[in-house]
């Protein structure tokens, strides 16, 4: 249903339980039921914007935002989100039959503009009804009328360019046989020394003669938000996951986290026929754990991005995939815990 | 200008989707038209109510919250891979709804299924309504006796421990210090009610405010720890 005052272009944004839990966490803790009820809405508010903000690859940051500073909520009415060196929006919640949007006069000069989302009476939805740039909100206006909004996408004008998405690269295995291995990639004796980890080469290959051919190589992967949110000046993207998911560019890993969100993740290839060859996909804890994370997932995907393998661990000490590729077929592996998922494309 | 999209039939949205698509495809990855031709198409398709709901009638509790992530998944997919989309696929939304029901639906639900999921139980997280937030009292939702964080932020701004709440006052106006203005704010004062209190206008007051809690909320954090 259209809202009768708002110009055309409006993005009825889904929202999820996670943005609910969110707005609830903050919500608690209050006991007036008229703030409460404000930063639950602000909450949600800017929940919006920021998945809208991910849908067109601009990057938003919540945690820095004050409307995710509990203090700064008690003390005033904010909706910010924050657009790392660019400045901030304010995502101005409207109530259904409103035609006019509050402004709080503490936001007035401090953002690039003013971005209007409608509520449904269920907060299923968050409608983002246009924009609004600062420079044409005079100071001392408290309520924007909804139909002086500008269209959403003029808010592109108001943004400085992004930075260029570069595409992972994929990671050739063929040429692994060739002894031409990536920079990134390391031996399993790096990986997981000092303890000998020679009961990953035996019997999981077929028969001895293609183990003697096998390259293994592997990486430390660290499944957690915080990591992934450390993002490389280039940024990689690679399957596209909203981003509350953070996806993270496995070459800038640092290794600080609990153990029991790192695992290792190995890669072997073996030559089997002319043009084929035998590849496994293996995810083992790190030195010292006995077991890998629970709920860990391992996924492979083929050129169309469908699921091919996958499995899960439940107090598992190690997950397998085997199949056989053939040479220069594509593929994609994805690692995901609680949520994070890290992302390998491989070309055979 | 195009009549909005709920209101065309199959082959014009179809038309106009392609177009949108087509649009997108034409600028390079991260530029501003780009984005802006992605904004239009992604509204024209939550708008058009043409989107599958795949597994209707299984999931009875989480349907709504597993349909809403899966759709999150699946824009975040279009708008990312949108060169991957050609026309020889079939239109817009048979690859929209084609990607919705094999994939982003399932991968949603099985989120959803282990109980703890980006750090919350799916089953003790419901959603409120504004109904809720109109009637209900916070405290109920987690009955969990939370002091209230205002209360503990108010107490702390009445002690001012370094008197620096106190001080900060609006040139030459020792009345309206931070001090005051914030634990008025607490208890629900407007700013217009402040504004007469002390005949300052607003804007002035509120970006005395405003400046002055950047200030002060490192301080106050660490009183309250």
């Amino acid at each position: 249903m259209t809202h009768p005052t708002q110009q055309e272009l409006t993005l009825p944004v889904p929202l999820t339980l996670s943005a609910h839990h969110s707005a609830q966490k903050f919500y608690q803790q209050h006991l007036d039921p008229r703030k409460a009820k404000q930063i639950y809405l602000n909450t949600l508010a800017v929940e919006a914007v920021h998945t809208y903000l991910g849908w067109v690859g601009v990057i938003s940051d919540r945690q820095a935002s004050d409307s995710w500073d509990p203090v700064i909520q008690a003390l005033t009415d904010v909706a910010d989100l924050e657009i790392p060196d660019q400045g901030r929006l304010e995502c101005c919640p409207v109530l259904p039959e409103s035609t006019t949007c509050y402004i709080p006069p503490e936001s007035s000069g401090e953002r690039i503009g003013y971005l209007p989302v409608l509520f449904d009476a269920a907060l299923e939805t968050a409608t983002l009804l246009g924009f609004a740039a600062s420079e044409n909100v005079a100071e001392n206006v408290k309520e924007l009328s909804l139909t002086c909004l500008e269209p959403l996408t003029s808010l592109f004008d108001y943004l400085k360019p992004q930075p260029a998405l570069t595409t992972q690269k994929r990671t050739a295995l063929s040429q692994w046989l060739q002894g031409t291995v990536e920079s990134g990639w390391k031996t399993v004796e790096e990986l997981l020394s000092p303890q000998p980890v020679f009961n990953f080469r035996q019997s999981d290959l077929a028969t001895p003669e293609e183990l003697a051919g096998t390259t293994v190589r592997g990486k430390l992967l660290e499944l957690t938000p915080a990591a992934a949110s450390r993002k490389a000046a280039t940024t990689e993207t690679a399957l596209p996951y909203q981003q509350s998911r953070e996806i993270q560019n496995t070459d800038t890993l640092a290794v600080t986290q609990a153990a029991g969100e790192r695992v290792v993740f190995l890669v072997g290839i073996a030559p089997y026929e002319e043009h084929q060859s035998n590849v496994w996909i293996k995810l083992c804890p790190v030195e010292g754990e006995r077991f890998l994370p629970e709920d860990l997932e391992v996924r492979i995907r083929d050129n169309q991005d469908m699921v091919v393998m996958e499995a899960q661990s439940r107090q598992t000490d190690m997950l397998q995939l085997n199949f056989r590729g053939v040479l220069n077929e594509q593929f994609t592996t994805e690692v995901a815990l609680n949520g994070v998922s890290l992302v390998e494309k491989f070309v055979v | 200008m195009n009549p909005p999209a709920e209101r065309l039939d199959q082959p014009q949205l179809d038309n106009h989707l392609r177009q949108l698509a087509i649009a997108a495809q034409r600028h390079p990855k991260g530029s501003a038209d780009r984005q802006r031709a992605l904004t239009k198409l992604v509204s024209a398709m939550l708008k058009s109510r043409k989107l599958c709901r795949p597994r209707q009638g299984q999931f009875r509790m989480l349907y709504e919250e597993i349909y809403a992530e899966a759709l999150q998944r699946l824009f975040s997919f279009v708008c990312e891979r949108i060169d991957d989309y050609s026309s020889q696929k079939g239109e817009v939304l048979q690859w929209a709804n084609f990607l919705l029901s094999r994939r982003f639906f399932i991968e949603a639900s099985r989120d959803y299924l282990p109980t703890v999921y980006k750090g919350m139980d799916a089953r003790s997280v419901k959603r409120l309504t504004l109904e809720h937030l109109d009637q209900s009292n916070p405290s109920e939702v987690n009955p969990q006796l939370t002091p209230s964080l205002s209360q503990e932020v108010k107490a702390c701004l009445e002690e001012d421990p370094e008197g620096l709440f106190n001080q900060a006052c609006v040139t030459e106006q020792p009345a309206a210090n931070f001090q005051y203005i914030a634990i008025k704010r607490l208890e629900g004062y407007s700013w217009q009610d402040l504004s007469t209190e002390f005949d300052i206008p607003v804007p002035t007051l509120s970006s005395f405010y405003r400046r002055h809690l950047s200030r002060f909320a490192p301080k106050l954090k660490t009183y309250l720890s």
